[in-house]
């Protein structure tokens, strides 16, 4: 996606799955609310302890958001950052993003 | 401790074999997390998923094969509980290799419907070798 697309489907997500590292080196996440604002993420975490113990202030941590109505529309943004303050409510300071559009696929994925 | 699950239970295996929308977790180079949409399949015990060998996430897990899969209902977005399922991850293919979609439909069928010309690309590239199985045998589950 361009980068206006992305700012487009972004302006509509407000949930996405949230992807950090546990302490013992385990992927975890769940789902919970999230949102672009002015350049930030803010992020109401889901009160699942393993997720919310492996983020740390200062650490890395992936959200992906998606939709998927039919094959040829699925879309999504995967951005990744870092915490910038944990209260009271989950601020990350957004170091990468990058986009999907099965749309945009070469005809021969299509 | 691997992030508190428990050991695989029926209400997970249930939920498994009725919900195929996954989000695979992987460790990138880095260390950090990065999650993956997919569409699994719960086959012989294990989550499957198809994807192309040369891609970044088939070179993370050859590195690290400890996976995450947060496994959710078609409508993803609106609430509901999600299942975590974490495992080592398995990379399987090579020339003759088959992915057999209707197999998987069988099981469950796919949250959105993909076009028989989809399948049948996926299909051949499996058989080439361009396309591997990812398979993730659980060691922990736990519902969020």
């Amino acid at each position: 996606m361009t980068a206006e697309e992305i700012d487009a489907f972004l302006a509509e997500q407000t949930v996405a799955v949230i992807a950090a590292v546990d302490p013992e080196g385990w992927p975890v996440g769940a789902v919970g609310r999230v949102q672009r604002v002015d350049g930030l993420l803010d992020i109401d975490l889901p009160p699942f302890d393993a997720l919310v113990e492996a983020i740390r202030d200062g650490g890395p941590i992936c959200c992906v958001f998606e939709d998927s109505p039919t094959y040829h529309t699925i879309r999504g943004v995967t951005i990744r950052g870092r915490v910038r303050r944990r209260d009271p409510q989950l601020e990350v300071e957004i170091e990468r993003t990058t986009s999907f559009d099965f749309g945009k696929l070469p005809r021969s994925e299509r | 401790m691997t992030t508190r699950g428990g050991a695989l239970a029926p209400e997970h295996e249930a939920f498994l074999a009725h919900n195929r929308k996954v989000f695979l977790l992987v460790r990138s180079e880095d260390g950090t997390a990065v999650a993956y949409p997919m569409t699994g399949a719960w086959i012989d015990g294990a989550l499957e998923f198809s994807t192309y060998r040369k891609s970044v996430k088939v070179r993370r897990i050859a590195r690290d094969d400890r996976v995450c899969c947060v496994v959710t209902p078609w409508d993803w977005r609106d609430g509901g509980r999600v299942l975590l399922v974490w495992g080592h991850c398995q990379i399987r293919g090579g020339s003759g290799h088959r992915w057999d979609s209707s197999r998987m439909d069988a099981v469950a069928p796919a949250p959105i419907d993909v076009p028989p010309q989809i399948r049948a690309n996926v299909a051949a590239r499996t058989a080439d070798g361009k396309r591997v199985t990812l398979r993730v045998e659980p060691i922990a589950a736990v519902f969020v």
